[in-house]
């Protein structure tokens, strides 16, 4: 995908908080403070998947992060990690400057859809015991796959 | 095949548990290429006992598929890999000794070079084994003319006599019974995954009669002998199905309603739609065994399905699925995670607001712009 220039200017916290009252009605914002947002929703990623609650905090410009308050994610009873999380638990959703995410986008558009497809693989690893969403493992540096 | 099976409207699948299920289904049947050269064989076979020279000739033999050929509900058979193709070789033969009738079919199939080393002798019927994919089985047939319309007699060469039998009247009432189900259909708005291949002509009814099968070959596989045999399954599937328009909803009624339908005493009688006097179950009566582990087995399999549909996780629900159908689960389950991958790279991928994958961005559901999952 082309690469964003900084020329696109970022989209302004209260057009974030509007397009995601009108993409997922469901998600609450759970506090705003000048550039600091936080939202709380659920995400079902299939109808026989459990029920996740998320929380998406964006500060203007910086990575969204995104949690999954519950249930606890667990590692798999092999006994192996969960794949692409960041240290603090957050999930990796995309790849770091490479303009797949750029403040000149909307979290409601572009974040909720990502946690609702990490999700899916992530239940999916657990069935399978392989990560079937492709991605990038820093350490390997080589695109898994698919 | 030339089936009787008209278009019917077919399963949506707009559930993780349905489209599990047609995937289940479509990897136990036969491909799109083995029918192709089933059809092949069968039209060939058919041409050569029809052919001028050939004494059947002139009892103007007609060949058609019987059973789960003629109904689409082929699964693969016990311990091995070849399906199983009945075909009924229909013959306008009056009275006639059964066992010459046999002789005169296998004679004429071993007077042809490319079947002479295929051949196989049963007791109904003769058999013709097809490199390793399936193996044909030809069964002779004549009209009975008391009961006319599509009633057959069938030898037995054991008994030395012949058999009732209406193996296209039994065909109809499936597909009536199938049909039920375009009363119900329902339209989908968003279509949630993507719909394997093979999959188009697949009605519920169709789709549980392939589960029951896999289903009793996973539960019984130790038990061979208790098992319920297929035509029993296969017409309490069709006399209990109400018209659900998807696999999971259909197999779930229709076992909870065979349970229902059992008596507290004596046995249930299955008898075939197609000749009621016929009692499909009577082996029971011999077999007490057999029946109780049909009793045991179908409420074990009422409590299973329950339990899978509570949502947990996928992986819950293929450790469920996997109790009952076997590991052919692991396969659908990668298959569609699979084909999901192939259309986020296609850019057809969506999420709905309630966060469920899609494959069909647009109304009410977001489109998942291009990502790479990152970090370990």
């Amino acid at each position: 995908m082309a690469r964003r220039t900084f020329e696109q200017p970022p989209i302004q916290m209260a057009q974030q908080i509007g397009r995601m009252r009108m993409v997922c009605p469901d998600f609450e914002r759970t506090s705003w403070h000048n550039d600091l947002v936080r939202w709380e929703g659920n995400l079902q990623p299939t109808d026989a998947s459990a029920r996740y609650r998320i929380a998406v905090e964006y500060r203007l410009r910086r990575r969204p992060a995104v949690t999954v308050l519950e249930p606890d994610l667990k590692i798999h009873e092999n006994g192996s990690a969960i794949p692409h999380r960041f240290g603090d638990g957050t999930l990796c959703l995309y790849l770091t400057n490479s303009g797949e995410w750029h403040p000149s986008m909307y979290v409601a558009e572009a974040i909720i859809p990502w946690a609702a497809h990490w999700l899916y693989h992530y239940e999916l690893w657990h069935a399978t015991g392989e990560w079937m969403g492709g991605g990038v493992h820093p350490a390997v540096k080589k695109a898994q796959t698919r | 095949m030339s089936s009787t099976l008209l278009e019917a409207p077919v399963s949506s699948s707009t559930r993780w548990l349905d489209n599990i299920l047609l995937r289940i289904c479509i990897g136990l049947q036969l491909t799109p290429t083995q029918h192709a050269m089933a059809e092949e064989h069968y039209l060939a076979v058919s041409k050569w006992l029809g052919r001028d020279e050939s004494p059947l000739a002139k009892f103007r033999p007609n060949i058609f598929p019987q059973g789960s050929l003629r109904i689409q509900t082929t699964v693969r058979p016990w311990f091995r890999e070849e399906f199983d193709l009945d075909l009924v070789l229909w013959l306008a033969l009056g009275a006639a000794d059964p066992v010459a009738v046999l002789n005169m079919v296998e004679a004429e199939l071993r007077a042809n070079g490319i079947y002479r080393p295929m051949v196989e002798r049963m007791n109904r019927c003769i058999r013709l084994n097809f490199a390793s994919q399936f193996h044909m089985d030809i069964l002779p047939a004549r009209p009975d003319v008391p009961l006319g319309g599509d009633f057959l007699l069938v030898p037995d060469r054991n008994l030395r006599d012949w058999k009732e039998s209406n193996p296209k009247g039994y065909a109809a009432w499936f597909e009536t019974r199938s049909f039920l189900r375009a009363i119900m259909e329902k339209a989908a708005s968003v279509e949630p995954l993507p719909r394997p291949q093979g999959a188009e002509n697949k009605t519920a009814l169709q789709l549980v009669v392939q589960l029951l099968k896999r289903w009793r070959y996973i539960r019984f596989i130790n038990t061979p002998d208790l098992a319920p045999i297929s035509i029993v399954l296969t017409t309490l599937a069709g006399l209990h199905y109400a018209g659900e328009a998807e696999p999971f909803d259909a197999l779930r009624n229709i076992v909870s309603r065979i349970n229902r339908s059992i008596p507290a005493s004596g046995r249930l009688q299955v008898c075939n739609p197609a000749h009621p006097e016929e009692d499909l179950s009577e082996r029971w009566d011999k077999e007490p065994a057999a029946y109780r582990a049909f009793v045991e087995t179908m409420r074990e399999l009422e409590s299973d399905l329950i339990a899978i549909e509570r949502p947990e996780t996928i992986a819950t629900a293929k450790k469920r699925l996997e109790k009952l159908f076997g590991d052919i689960v692991e396969r659908a389950v990668r298959e569609q995670t699979i084909e999901v991958e192939k259309a986020r790279d296609e850019r057809k991928l969506g999420v709905t607001r309630s966060g469920l994958i899609t494959t069909i961005a647009g109304a009410g559901a977001a489109p998942v712009k291009p990502h790479t999952f990152y970090g370990s």
